[in-house]
């Protein structure tokens, strides 16, 4: 273990925290409203929309049957639209968002179908909108399984952070390709894969924390 | 909470309600052309088997429910035509009750009675107010920051009663409320729902399969039947003198239609009906005794409807057609009504 970069592995840690963070904040960002729409148009209650809700949802299962490596390397030019350039850290969450946030959308919608409808129609009877009843009944009472939604999309954005690292350049999983594969520094991408493993670790204990805090009630 | 002075019911009217359902190429009808009217102030059952369209009917009520045809009006408002806005601001002067309680899960006791209110656009402090309030009068008080995976069934349904009641509503609407709960717990809900009538001047519409429910609470009673309503009458009628065949077999499967048939015949076999405060005196041993006639009662219930006190027994007399003809205008002269057993039940 002489020559490991000690600054580098953590810089890269740092990038990858920084990749994962900011990603799985925009995917749920823009993963819960569609899987708000694709429970509010399939829910005959709610605002049944049949051709809407299969648009959007071949759409959500296409993007989620593409390789992630493919759409990586395909959504290049949205990537260098929206950051201006296709490399860095920042360039990489593109794809992340986008390959997660259909994902996300899938695991907030089956949450959401776990409330009970019977709590939605007391709140209808009780004179609120399907606006309030999508805030104030549906997102509080899937909130356990949202939490769970967010947490396996977070520690899944590790894995993908690591590949879109390697086109990106940053964070763990570039310096795991740099040094252990290009230049057989075993021992730098042992250390960068415990480090992936311990971050996964942690990230799934603060989700069963919080999913057990709120399912508790 | 208030009292029931100043307070005025609201007479709702449903005409000429049908409502289909289409699945694939079947279509469910669940209603067919059903009119009736509530009374200011009065509990009103919806009773019959299941699928026989109680609770579609009950939700056309708060339009929870859209009717394929006919009109909805509450309180001289007619509910039907009005945009959902304004549906949504008429639902707030009506609560409704579940048999699974619907409670937000993720919300505390007190969160879930200040929902409505919430909606209502009460202030933060009145809410807090209102809720301890409505909290006290359902006997939960102190139970404010608990949650509902925290309460017994009986405690659930309190707690959604004082959800439908806190918004101070001139309707309460019941969908077989107490068909989860045990019979003791039972009767502390409907002692509730009796309290909202006469404290609070509710009008309620109940609907329940359990008779027990029409017994102890209603006044008037509509019985349904695959969509169409084949019977109104006042609880009494319905229990005690059922006309359609389908209320006489509802009446005769919780027990209430007493012949007498597994007793021995032991005479001339009558049923007597007893309404009001005659059922606590003498009346049969007088009733014999200035007749000459004896007799054996061999099968009876004698309890309340409602508040009103009603008797009915199955009595064998023995003694001369004379002497049974006496005894007969006897029992009419008291009030008591008097009819023929129907005896094709066991014999000595
Ligand atoms: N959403 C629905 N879609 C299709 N059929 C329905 C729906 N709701 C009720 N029905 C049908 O309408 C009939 C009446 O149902 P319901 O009012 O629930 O009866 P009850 O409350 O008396 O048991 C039943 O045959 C039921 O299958
Ligand atoms: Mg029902």
């Amino acid at each position: 273990m002489t020559d490991i970069v000690w600054p580098e592995i953590w810089q890269a840690t740092w990038e990858t925290l920084y990749m994962v963070g900011i990603a799985t904040a925009l995917t749920v960002i823009l993963g819960l409203p569609l899987g708000v729409l694709l429970v509010l148009w399939s829910t005959p209650r709610l605002r049944p929309q049949a051709v809407l809700y299969q648009v959007l949802s071949v759409v959500v299962n296409i993007v989620r049957s593409v390789p992630f490596v493919i759409l990586m390397i395909a959504v290049i030019p949205v990537t260098e639209w929206i950051v201006g350039t296709s490399i860095g850290v920042n360039a990489a969450i593109v794809p992340l968002v986008i390959g997660a946030a259909p994902f996300f959308a899938r695991l907030a919608e089956s949450a959401m179908r776990e409330v009970d409808p019977g709590v939605m129609e007391a709140a209808r009877a009780m004179g609120a909108s399907t606006w309030v009843i999508i805030w104030r009944v549906l997102l509080p009472e899937a909130r356990p399984g949202l939490i769970a939604a967010v947490t396996i999309t977070a520690v899944t954005l590790v894995g993908y952070s690591a590949m879109s690292g390697v086109i990106g350049g940053g964070g763990l999983g570039d310096l795991a390709v740099r040094y252990g594969y290009e230049r057989f520094q075993t021992d730098v991408m042992l250390v960068t894969t415990a480090l992936m493993v311990v971050l996964v670790q942690i990230m799934q204990m603060i989700g069963d924390r919080l999913v057990q805090h709120y399912a508790r009630r | 909470m208030g009292p029931a002075e100043g307070r005025r019911g609201v007479t709702i009217r449903l005409e000429h309600i049908s409502k289909r359902y289409r699945l694939g190429q079947r279509e469910t009808v669940a209603l067919d052309d059903v009119s009736i009217t509530v009374e200011r102030g009065e509990i009103l059952g919806l009773i019959g088997h299941s699928g026989a369209g109680k609770s579609t009917l009950l939700r056309c009520i708060n339009l929870l429910e859209r009717p394929s045809s006919g009109t909805v009006t509450v309180d001289g408002v007619r509910l039907d035509t009005l945009p959902e806005r304004e549906l949504q601001r008429q639902r707030r002067r009506m609560g409704m009750i579940f048999q699974h309680f619907h409670l937000l899960s993720s919300a505390t006791v007190a969160e879930n009675v200040a929902f409505p209110l919430r909606l209502a656009g009460v202030s933060r402090t009145d809410r807090e107010r209102r809720v301890r309030e409505v909290l006290h009068w359902v006997g939960l008080a102190g139970f404010e920051d608990k949650y509902p995976s925290q309460l017994s069934g009986g405690q659930k349904q309190r707690v959604a009663i004082a959800r439908a009641l806190a918004p101070g509503p001139d309707v309460l609407l019941c969908d077989e409320a107490t068909s989860a709960l045990d019979p003791q717990t039972t009767q502390t809900i409907l002692d509730l729902l009796l309290a909202a009538q006469r404290e609070l001047g509710v009008t309620l519409v109940v609907v329940t399969h359990d008779m027990s429910v029409v017994q102890r609470i209603c006044d008037r009673v509509v019985v349904m039947h695959r969509g169409r309503v084949v019977e109104t009458g006042t609880a009494a009628d319905v229990l005690l003198d059922p006309r359609h065949e389908l209320t006489r077999e509802l009446v005769r499967e919780a027990g209430w239609q007493m012949t007498g048939r597994h007793a021995p015949l032991m005479g001339r076999r009558t049923v007597l009906t007893f309404v009001g405060d005659n059922v606590y005196e003498p009346v049969l041993m007088r009733v014999a005794q200035a007749a000459g006639v004896t007799f054996s009662i061999v099968e009876g219930r004698i309890d309340r409807l409602k508040v009103q006190p009603f008797g009915r027994i199955v009595v064998d007399w023995q003694g001369t057609d004379e002497q049974w003809k006496r005894a007969a205008a006897l029992l009419e002269a008291l009030g008591v009504s008097v009819s023929e057993a129907v005896t094709t039940g066991s014999r000595g």
